[in-house]
């Protein structure tokens, strides 16, 4: 009313945070848990979700079991956010991180290269998904 | 083949996060805000109220296990490719946002939408 502009309510902000640090484990998540595949694509071929010793030998593989442990962290922070933010599409804040910061944990971790073409549309999905989220934020 | 697997996961991946969401928020509005405190201290009373609310639980379920066809999917093509596709789940999110809880979506929100399926469908010929 005074000109002023709102404070941000600390719950609000809370929410995004929690679910800014949700993104970033489930981007380091994510690449370890390829690499935990990795070992099992060489000896079997392929992952199939339906052979039980596939699994088997997934658990049995530390990384992967960091992987998951990454991803489940990262599910919990943006499974807490929900209770925080006002509106659902308030959110997306967790993919929008972990889409940003997923070329660069698999470069590091799995030395996958990314083409122009792939920054670009990777782009267009991050700016997507941000916007998405500070548009529901205005509401 | 590798490609359909790869497709199919994504999709599945993304229907059970963006359907999963709202059935959570919803559940959400029936229980109201969580104290992180009283969280940490009583964590077993916070799991059995959870348990309570049908919605929260079946979200609950449809994010957990939608890491299965995502972790088909990472199997199956490059990382830095596949999770990116996955957002994916916003269309999922949006519609069943809207049946569900009925949020209406904004313009502004409609061409960030457009923006990401966009990306989506451009990183699909990269998948190829």
């Amino acid at each position: 009313l005074n000109g002023s502009p709102p404070k941000k309510e600390p719950a609000e902000a809370l929410g995004v945070l929690l679910a800014a640090l949700g993104g970033i484990a489930l981007g380091i998540g994510s690449p370890l848990l390829k690499y935990g595949l990795l070992d099992l694509i060489a000896r079997e071929g392929h992952f199939n979700p339906f052979r039980f010793h596939h699994w088997l030998f997934m658990i049995r593989s530390p990384i992967f079991i960091v992987g998951f442990v990454c991803m489940v962290i990262g599910g919990l922070l943006g499974f807490l956010a929900y209770s925080y933010a006002r509106s659902l599409v308030a959110l997306p804040v967790t993919s929008g991180v972990h889409y940003a910061v997923i070329p660069f944990t698999c470069a590091i971790i799995l030395h996958e290269a990314i083409s122009a073409f792939e920054a670009t549309a990777i782009a267009a999905i991050v700016t997507g998904v941000l916007s998405l989220s500070l548009l529901s934020r205005k509401r | 083949l590798t490609l359909l697997i790869a497709l199919a996961g994504i999709l599945t991946a993304a229907a059970m996060v963006g359907i999963g969401g709202p059935l959570v928020r919803k559940g959400f509005t029936q229980i109201g805000s969580i104290d992180l405190k009283d969280l940490l201290h009583h964590p077993i009373q916070y799991i059995r109220r959870f348990l309570h609310v049908p919605s929260l639980v079946a979200g609950f379920l449809l994010q957990g296990f939608s890491w299965i066809p995502y972790v088909v999917a990472l199997s199956a093509a490059k990382v830095s490719i596949v999770v990116p596709m996955t957002g994916l789940q916003y269309l999922f999110l949006v519609t069943f946002a809207h049946l569900l809880l009925r949020e209406k979506l904004t313009v502004g929100e409609a061409l960030s939408l457009l923006l990401i399926v966009s990306g989506v469908i451009s990183l699909s010929f990269a998948l190829a």
